[in-house]
Formats: structure tokens, C-alpha cells, sequence
């Protein structure tokens, strides 16, 4: 599958993931480019997360080749590179909302005021800059998602890959916020892939795949 | 069913959580099993040790009422006796001598029948120096007294005429004190000044001797000390017990003085020291044990708390949940037990004296407290919140952070009022000179002053808390603005995120504040233990060897140059030892070179108080006639500084006692051979001049080589047939012991033990709460990961925390250690002989303690958190 293939960032071939006996992903061919938008569609237990971990370079497939030609070859910068937003509100207990925005900045490099600019420009756009100093154990289960969406794109990433990003949040609140993710990688510039079982929030993508017994079949089939 | 998949799951899932909470639980288990081997070891080595000390265990007095026989009888009936002896006392006129045509005539004497027998049944009592064992023979005052050496006649005066007899032999009556004893007084009260004239006979002598004096007769009774109780308290009572049934049943025939009652009351008071030091270092560990073992669990409560709320909202009851938790309350305490008595077996292997055993008692109740540990530690709190009816509240529980309030002892000031009382206490017992132990005359029931323990035991959880201000405060303030950080990291944040860990981190520097504080106060209490027991062989033996001439010798100080040839000698001084009266009042007297004496002993400023060792010894070389005295003659004959007083001293070729003019110099605590009670030292050559007898009673010789000098001094002497005796601290070192009586032996197996635990407990405070804190935050690290954070990166964060709980927590060691150590030597200065004048430090173990610790943290930090913060497929789905 070819999504937006102007400028190819990232680029699975033949891509299969075994746990244990288990086949999650066999023969799975993708190519995300800059500026794409891809909604993966698919039921729980699918592979949706494992996809998007393989794309992220976090988990090494059993078999097939991934590959970053629009993102640095360094592996430890590749990763500065790709943003992640996680199924769960995954947070630094200990920090802000604010810091937990800065933190991947600060992680590749910028400084503490630049950091903070961009964080909170995030927390703007995804309408979470009223709680910046809120610690995640103030803030509820849809906030912290919020938190973790402007985390994601606050880093700038060329590539930003969201697991389920709204499944804590109300139809009207994860409409929104898939809005505001989209837009914001948009902006960057970046593409951007998503997995939901939101067959109206994969609406709002350009393309939509679908996978289905460890398969990527375009469009809505599941 | 439900109870086993969570176990199962908990298995597999988490194992080493498991298994460090069960190390946790293991350790306290080991550490109380092994102190309560060390309790039970220490009392019956002290019970056998007080019995083997005595020569006569019972001096069973005929009345004028009672027959000999029906006494013996009597005795024979009683349990356990292993040999019974007759001996009789006769009080005579004087004895007198004539050698080399000059006549010698003692003051009123003891005449003492004995059988030939008497010697190898109560070996302790006579100590065989001249001649024959056996027949007639001489105290060896009595033979100074008398010039009179084996073989002379001497002269045996009573109201009917004087008897003559040859002297076969010279002795020694090591235990003078019980023989002569007043049988019938309270006991321990009887013991009085032994006579310094005393003449043993053979029964076929004595009646020729004594005839028309009135002659007291004893039997002198030893005992099987096999089956005394363990506790030498108990076994006291006893044989008191017994004493009491035996005097109701010859009804008035006979009055027994109970030497070995008398010992064993003694023994219980070293017992009651023993049990002090359980209390003082003992209970400090296991407390600590506990703590670790609570800290271990407590960390990870936040992840227990987020369990139990999901169970609660996923409509788990609150017996499920105490059902469930109990469970692996369960499998900690049994996978604690079965690790921690084999590591108490191996902990009394390794510490205490072989042949000491785990007592049963003792495995059990560490095995049920082990037990009650863990179900505490873990389904108290699980209870607690599972009982919280909030839903509310349960819900947010679930995604809660780690708590940063201040828990409320610190809200309460309680740190504060801990150690304001702890002063106050130390205060009080400082002014009642810590009088710990209290042992009332004639009363086998020793008391504890345990009031006075108030100080220490208010002070350990008081300076805890305030560690637990000062870290919290410390770390709360924290705001990383002036860490060094270069590109790629984040100093602001990593203060951030110990600002909100302060709480974590708080409790564990005081865990290993704690366990650091327990090591170091422990490790300089026994050293200053044994250093202060070194001295005291010291004192007792003189210098490293020390050769004693026998009684009636006249080597002069020139002696000294035949000796300096040994090997090993460094350097030798002679040391005068005589009797002097003072008043009424005979006491040993020593005469010393003060220019040259220091040089082969080690004196203390605290043996001469108000002054300086320098400053005496000067002294007395600038005036001659000068002496020192004990403050007990200086309190009862109201003497001062410059007072003038005449000691009677033997002198000159009649060896009658003549009165010699001294200056009163000051007060002498202790000195190299002197014994525990009054004594005085003056300037050797002034004595030499005013008796004109220059004869020296030791030489005090200081070697690199004690033993070896010794040896070849003994082999030297034993063939020039001088008849001198050497003695050295290694070979002295096993007898003697403290003030308190406890051997050195047995407070190095306290030590040992509580050394040896307070490493592993250190280790605990620092790796295990570090280890506990990275498996909290696991899901933090792998987060980081995945947000493309460097192993370095994490690293950082992990060693932010672990910096600041081992910095603080090796501070607070040091200050607790230092404090606590400080109240230790002060309240337990009964235990001390000499007390001493400052505390020596271990330098050596406390450094390598301190790099030990260090090198566990880098390496759980290093390895662990590399491991754990590793971004597996079933840890980023955790995600």
C-alpha cells in the first residue's frame, strides 16, 4: 500500500510480526509519505499497535524490512524524529503537563525557553493549556490524552504515529482532537498514521486501510 | 480459583518483585533468629563461665550446734556433688622465724588444715610457687613477712606455747577473699580483706598446732555444674534454691557460704549487660529489618494502590481483595522464611562461637514475625483502601502519582520533641553518673535501670524523622537550575521529578541512614570495646610481658639489663611493688622511675582525673617524696593536694614496717598491675632510700613480639632457677575480661551479627529501595525510551534519584552513627574497664562500608535500570 508516496518517510515490505506462535502481521507492504494521512482501521487484537510500533522502529519484525528514507539514518535521531501518541495516557507521573511536553525537546537537544515555546503553542492547539501545571494525577483520563497528543506534536516530528488516541475521550472531544492532530502534523508538515476502530473518525482521513487477519486491505472492511 | 490465577500471574509476571520483597522479609527473620542465638549463647556462656570461675562453690560452716558428720551426711545427699572436702581454721598468736640469726615475728595468723588432696579438688585455690605441694607451707606474704623460705623452722604461737614446724612449701591463695570469708552473711557479703598471714598444714600437724584454739571447721563442696539452667539469673537462684533447703534441713547445724550463687548474681548483672546490648544495638537492627522490609513493600504501594482500585472497579468485594493480597502476603513470608533460617544458620556460623545453636523458641518466633511482617507490610494498606468506599476516590487512585505530602509526624514537630527528650533523658542520666545495671548487695535479683535507655531509644526514631525534614525539604527545594547539563538533557526535569519523588526518596535515605547509623555507632562501640579491653590485659599484665619476682626477692633494678637481651625487647622498667598501711589500711604500693616509666605501658589521662598523664609523671620527678592515691583514701582520710602523710612500708634488713613521709600529689584511677581498689604510686627511688631495700617486685618489659619475648624470658628464667614467673598480653588476653565480666568473645559476636546484617540492611536501604523505585517506575522508563530517550538519558533520571537518597542517606548516617555511637559509650560506661577517654573510630570499615554501598547503587542504577527501562513488545503494549 502506497499512502502519499511524494516523499516517502517510512517504507514496510513484505513486513511479518510472530508472537511466539502467534502470526500478528504477514506480507505487509506500506509506504507513508510526508504530508499523508492514514487512518488503519481494524478490530481489537488485530495488530493495529504492533504496525505502528514496527513503524516506529521500537519493534524489530520477525520478518520483511522496514526502512526510514525520508528520516535520518541515526537511529538514536530517527527517533526524535517520529512522534508516538499510546493507546493509554502514557504521561510522566512526576511531571507538568507542561514539562511532559517539553520533555522529548528537551531529550533531543533544545533549549529550555524554545522547549517551553513550542510546548505550550501545542497545548494551545489541542485546547490544553488551561491545565500546563497540572501534575496527570489532577487531570483526567481524556486531558492526559490531550497532554500526550501536544507532546506529540510539539516535537515537530516528521512522522507521528497514534495508537488509538481517542478512545478515552467523548465523540465530540475525540472529533476534535483528531482535528487537531491531523492539522498540527499537517502544519509540520509530517505524515501521520492512526489507528482507531472509529470508522467516523477514519472518515476523516485520506486514506484508509484495514487490517484484517495480519493483512492491510484498503479501505473500511472491518 | 480466582485467588490462584493471580498468583500464578504475580508468579510469572512479576518474579523479582516477589523475590525482593521476600529478601526483605528474609533478612529480618535471619537478623532476630540469629540475635536471639546470641541472647541464649551469650547468657550460658556466662553461666559457665561465672561456675568455672569459682575454686569452691559452697564453704558449708559447722555450728557449734552441728555435727561434722551429720553435715557431711547431709551434703552427700545432695544432687549433683562432685567432691566434698574438709578444712579447718585455727587462729593463733603470731608466727615466727629465725633466719640467719635474726628473729622475725608476724602479727595474729590463720592456721589452715587441708588435705594432701585438698589442692588437685579445688585447683583454683592455691597456686603452688616454692617447694613442695603439699605438707606445711607459707603464704607467700607470710613467707616475705618471715624471710622463710622451704625448708627453714619456723614457729607456730597460740595462749598454750609455740610449736615448731619446717616449712615445705610456698603459695599463692588466688581466691583469698572467698576462703577467708565470714560464712553465715548475706551473700557476697562474708568476702573480707584476706589476713596476710597464713600458714596451711596436713591434718596430721594441725591439732599439734593449734592445740587450745578455738578451731572452725568447714566443708568445702563442688558441685557438677552440668545442669544448671542456661540463664545465669536462674541458675543463681537455684543453687541459692538449694543452699536454703540444705541450711532448713541441718536446722541451724551449718551456714553456707555460696560462692558459687554468689558468682552466678554476679553473672547475671554481665547478663543484664548482655541484654542491654540486645536492647541498645540489638533492637535498632531488627527495627531496621523491619523498616526494610516495610520500605520495600511500601514502594510498591503505588502500583498496589492503582491494583486494587481497578479490582474495586471492576467489582472485586473487599474479602476478594484482602483474599487475594494475603495470598501473596503468603508466598513472600514463606519464600522469606525458607531463605532466611538457612541465612540465620549461616549468620550464627559465621559470628558467633562454634558449637552455638538456633534455639527452636527463637526460629519460630522469627518465623511467625516474619510472617506477620508481610501480611502487615501488604494487606494492611490494600485493606485500608479496599474498605474506601469512595468510588470517587478509588477511581483517581487509579491513575494517581506518587504522594509528596508531608506525612504527620513531621506536621506534628514529633522529630523535634523525640530528640528534645532524648536530651533530656541523656541529661538525667548523665547526672546520676549512668548507673545503668544496679546490683543491691546480698540481692541475686540484678536491676536495669532502664529509664536510662530512654536517651538512645528516643533518639534513633527522633533523628530518623529529622533526616526524613532535612531530605524531603532538601530535594523538595531542588530546582535543577544549577545542575550541570549539556545538550540532550534535562536537569529542570529531573528535579522536577524528584521534587515529586521526595517522598520515595525521603524514606529511603532514612532507611539508609539507619542501617548506615546502626554500623557505624556498632562498629565504634566495639572498637572502643576493644581497644578499651586491650588496655585492660595491659593494665593487668603491666606492659606487653611482664616478669614478677617471687616473694622475698631482692633483685634490684639492675635486673633489668639481664632481660633487655630477649628478643623482641624493646625496652624494660622495673616496677616496685610493696605493701604499705595507710592508717590501718594495708594497700599494694608501687614505686616507679617517673622519667623512664611511660615507655613500656600505655597510660591514660583518664587514670590520674583532673590532670594529664604528662603532667603527673613531671610532677612526681619534681618531688621525690610525692605520691598518688586512690580517691576512695583520699575521700576516707580526708587527704588533699600537698598534704603530708606517713605510709608505713616494710623496710631495711628486719622488714618491720616503719612510717615514711609523702606529699599528697593527686588521685590515680588505674595503673599497670595494680588492683581494682585502693593502691598507691610513689617514686621508686625515694622508696629505695627511705627502706633501704631496693628490691623490685616486676619488670615491666615492652616487645614487638609478646609471646616470642615471653617464651624465651620463661626458658631464660626457668633455668637460672630465679623462681620469677613471666607473663604477656597474648597469652592474658583470654582471661580477662571487662568490667562487666562480658568476654571480649562475646561482644564480637554481637558485633559480628549486627555488622554483618547492617551491610545486606545498608545495601537494602540503598539497592533495594533503588531497585523497588526503578520497577515502580518501569513504565516511566520505558515511556522514556519510546520517546526516544538514550540509555544515558534514563540513566540521568535514575541517578538524580539515587544521588540524592545516598548522599543523603550517608550523611544521615554519619550524624546518626556519631550521635548515637556517643550515647552508647556514655550509657554503657559500666561496661568499660578502663572507661575510656575517647571513642576509636574504625576508619578502614566505615570507608569500605561507604564504597560498598556507593558500588551497589552505581550498579543497580547501571544494570537494573538498563534492563528494566529495555522497550520489549509486551512493555510498549503496556503503554
Amino acid at each position: 500500500m502506497n499512502a502519499s508516496v511524494t516523499e516517502p518517510l517510512v517504507e514496510a515490505s513484505g513486513l511479518g510480526v510472530r508472537y511466539g506462535s502467534t502470526e500478528i502481521l504477514h506480507g505487509v507492504d506500506l509506504t507513508v509519505g510526508r504530508g499523508a494521512h492514514l487512518a488503519v482501521m481494524g478490530r481489537s487484537g488485530s495488530g493495529k499497535s504492533t504496525l505502528l510500533l514496527v513503524l516506529a522502529g521500537l519493534l524489530t519484525p520477525s520478518s520483511g524490512r522496514v526502512s526510514w528514507p525520508g528520516l535520518s539514518s541515526d537511529v538514536r535521531v530517527r527517533r526524535g524524529e517520529i512522534g508516538m501518541v499510546f493507546q493509554a495516557p502514557s504521561l510522566m507521573p512526576e511531571l507538568t503537563a507542561l514539562q511532559n511536553t517539553t520533555l522529548p525537546l528537551r531529550l533531543r537537544g533544545l533549549g529550555v525557553e524554545e522547549s517551553r515555546a513550542a510546548s505550550l503553542q501545542a497545548l494551545e492547539a489541542i485546547g490544553a493549556a488551561d491545565f500546563a501545571a497540572a501534575l496527570p494525577a489532577q487531570l483526567s483520563g481524556g486531558q492526559q490524552q490531550r497532554v500526550a497528543i501536544a507532546r506529540a506534536l510539539a516535537g515537530g516530528h516528521r512522522l507521528v504515529l497514534a495508537d488509538e488516541p481517542t478512545g478515552a475521550l467523548d465523540r465530540a472531544r475525540a472529533h476534535q482532537v483528531a482535528v487537531a492532530l491531523r492539522d498540527g502534523v499537517t502544519a509540520m508538515g509530517g505524515g501521520l498514521v492512526l489507528a482507531t476502530h472509529d470508522p467516523a473518525l477514519a472518515e476523516m482521513f485520506d486514506e484508509r486501510l484495514t487490517v484484517l487477519d495480519g493483512d492491510l486491505t484498503p479501505g473500511l472492511s472491518a | 480459583m480466582r485467588i490462584l490465577r493471580w498468583l500464578v500471574g504475580l508468579l510469572l509476571r512479576r518474579p523479582l518483585e516477589l523475590v525482593v520483597a521476600a529478601l526483605s522479609i528474609a533478612l529480618a527473620i535471619a537478623f532476630v533468629a540469629s540475635l536471639g542465638a546470641f541472647l541464649e549463647q551469650s547468657r550460658a556462656a556466662l553461666t559457665t563461665r561465672a561456675a568455672a570461675s569459682v575454686p569452691v562453690d559452697w564453704q558449708v560452716q559447722v555450728t557449734p550446734q552441728g555435727d561434722p558428720t551429720t553435715v557431711a551426711k547431709q551434703i552427700a545427699g545432695l544432687p549433683d556433688v562432685r567432691a566434698v572436702e574438709q578444712v579447718s581454721f585455727a587462729h593463733v598468736d603470731s608466727l615466727s622465724s629465725r633466719v640467719a640469726g635474726e628473729a622475725r615475728r608476724t602479727g595474729a595468723a590463720y592456721v589452715v588444715e587441708i588435705s594432701p588432696s585438698y589442692a588437685a579438688t579445688f585447683p583454683g585455690e592455691l597456686r603452688h610457687l616454692l617447694g613442695a605441694g603439699s605438707g606445711s607451707m607459707l603464704f607467700q606474704q607470710t613467707a616475705a613477712n618471715l624471710a622463710a623460705v622451704p625448708g627453714d623452722r619456723i614457729q607456730v604461737r597460740t595462749a598454750t606455747g609455740s610449736h615448731p614446724l619446717t616449712v615445705d612449701g610456698v603459695v599463692d591463695l588466688p581466691a583469698a577473699d572467698s576462703f577467708f570469708q565470714v560464712v553465715g552473711l548475706a551473700p557476697g557479703a562474708g568476702v573480707s580483706a584476706p589476713p596476710d598471714n597464713v600458714l596451711l598444714v596436713p591434718p596430721a600437724v594441725f591439732d599439734a598446732v593449734t592445740r587450745g584454739t578455738t578451731v572452725v571447721r568447714q566443708l568445702h563442696v563442688g558441685f557438677s555444674h552440668g545442669t544448671l539452667p542456661t540463664d545465669p539469673q536462674t541458675a543463681a537462684i537455684a543453687v541459692q534454691a538449694r543452699a536454703n533447703h540444705f541450711q532448713a534441713a541441718v536446722a541451724g547445724g551449718a551456714l553456707v557460704g555460696d560462692n558459687l550463687g554468689t558468682a552466678l548474681t554476679a553473672a547475671g548483672e554481665d547478663a543484664r549487660y548482655a541484654d542491654l546490648l540486645f536492647l541498645l544495638l540489638g533492637l535498632p537492627g531488627f527495627v531496621l529489618a523491619v523498616v526494610v522490609a516495610t520500605l520495600v513493600v511500601a514502594l510498591r504501594s503505588d502500583r498496589r494502590r492503582r491494583e486494587i482500585a481497578l479490582l474495586r472497579l471492576r467489582g472485586a468485594s473487599v474479602t476478594d481483595i484482602v483474599r487475594l493480597v494475603a495470598g501473596e502476603a503468603a508466598i513472600t513470608a514463606a519464600l522469606g522464611t525458607a531463605l532466611g533460617l538457612p541465612l540465620a544458620l549461616l549468620a550464627i556460623r559465621l559470628a558467633l562461637p562454634t558449637g552455638t545453636t538456633l534455639p527452636w523458641a527463637w526460629a519460630v518466633a522469627a518465623t511467625l514475625g516474619g510472617a506477620a511482617l508481610a501480611l502487615l507490610t501488604q494487606v494492611g494498606p490494600a485493606a485500608r483502601l479496599a474498605f474506601d468506599r469512595n468510588s470517587a476516590g478509588v477511581a483517581a487512585e487509579a491513575a494517581t502519582g506518587p504522594r509528596t505530602g508531608t506525612p504527620w509526624p513531621l506536621r506534628a514537630g514529633l522529630d523535634f520533641i523525640l530528640l528534645v527528650g532524648a536530651s533530656v533523658c541523656f541529661a538525667l542520666t548523665a547526672r546520676s553518673g549512668y548507673q545503668v545495671v544496679l546490683a543491691p548487695e546480698g540481692i541475686a535479683q540484678t536491676q536495669v535501670n532502664y529509664a536510662a535507655l530512654a536517651g538512645p531509644a528516643l533518639a534513633w526514631p527522633g533523628l530518623a524523622l529529622l533526616i526524613w525534614r532535612v531530605t524531603d525539604s532538601l530535594v523538595g527545594r531542588r530546582t535543577g537550575r544549577w545542575s550541570r547539563g549539556g545538550p540532550g538533557t534535562a536537569p529542570e526535569l529531573e528535579a522536577a521529578a524528584l521534587r515529586q519523588r521526595r517522598r520515595l526518596i525521603a524514606r529511603g535515605a532514612v532507611g539508609l541512614s539507619v542501617a548506615l547509623g546502626l554500623a557505624v555507632s556498632t562498629a565504634i562501640f566495639t572498637s572502643t570495646y576493644r581497644a578499651q579491653s586491650r588496655i585492660d590485659v595491659a593494665l593487668t599484665v603491666g606492659s606487653d610481658v611482664a616478669v614478677v619476682e617471687p616473694p622475698g626477692a631482692t633483685v634490684g633494678p639492675e635486673g633489668a639489663r639481664a632481660l633487655t637481651s630477649a628478643p623482641g625487647v624493646r625496652s624494660v622498667e622495673p616496677l616496685q611493688h610493696r605493701f604499705g598501711y595507710v592508717g590501718p589500711d594495708l594497700q599494694d604500693f608501687y614505686g616507679v622511675q617517673p622519667r623512664s616509666f611511660g615507655r613500656v605501658t600505655a597510660l591514660q589521662d583518664a587514670f590520674v582525673p583532673g590532670s594529664t598523664v604528662a603532667r603527673t609523671l613531671a610532677l612526681m620527678q619534681r618531688t621525690p617524696d610525692g605520691v598518688l592515691l586512690s580517691a576512695e583514701t583520699l575521700h576516707d582520710y580526708q587527704l588533699h593536694r600537698g598534704d603530708l602523710i606517713r605510709i608505713r612500708l616494710q623496710s631495711g634488713p628486719d622488714h618491720a614496717y616503719r612510717a615514711v613521709p609523702f606529699h599528697v600529689l593527686g588521685q590515680v584511677t588505674e595503673w599497670p598491675t595494680a588492683p581494682k581498689d585502693s593502691f598507691i604510686v610513689g617514686n621508686a627511688d625515694y622508696v629505695s632510700s627511705r627502706t633501704g631495700s631496693k628490691a623490685v617486685g616486676t619488670f615491666l618489659v615492652s616487645s614487638d613480639t609478646p609471646a616470642a619475648t615471653a617464651a624465651a624470658l620463661r626458658s631464660r628464667l626457668t633455668a637460672s632457677g630465679s623462681g620469677a614467673t613471666v607473663q604477656d598480653t597474648s597469652s592474658e588476653g583470654a582471661a580477662v575480661t571487662s568490667a562487666s565480666g562480658l568476654a571480649a568473645t562475646d561482644l564480637t559476636g554481637l558485633s559480628r551479627l549486627i555488622l554483618g546484617f547492617s551491610v545486606p540492611l545498608a545495601l537494602a536501604c540503598s539497592g533495594l529501595a533503588l531497585l523497588g523505585g526503578i520497577l515502580e517506575r518501569r513504565r516511566a522508563l520505558v515511556l522514556l525510551a519510546a520517546l526516544g530517550a538514550t540509555a544515558r538519558q534514563r540513566g540521568r533520571f535514575l541517578a538524580a534519584e539515587a544521588r540524592a537518597m545516598v548522599v543523603s542517606g550517608m550523611l544521615g548516617g554519619a550524624v546518626v552513627g556519631t550521635l548515637i555511637s556517643y550515647l552508647l559509650v556514655k550509657v554503657l560506661n559500666g561496661i568499660f574497664d578502663p572507661a575510656p577517654a575517647a571513642p576509636s573510630i574504625p576508619w578502614a570499615y566505615l570507608a569500605a562500608m561507604l564504597l560498598l554501598v556507593g558500588a551497589v547503587t552505581a550498579a543497580v542504577v547501571a544494570g537494573v535500570g538498563r534492563v528494566v527501562a529495555r522497550a520489549g513488545p509486551s512493555e510498549l503494549r503496556d503503554l
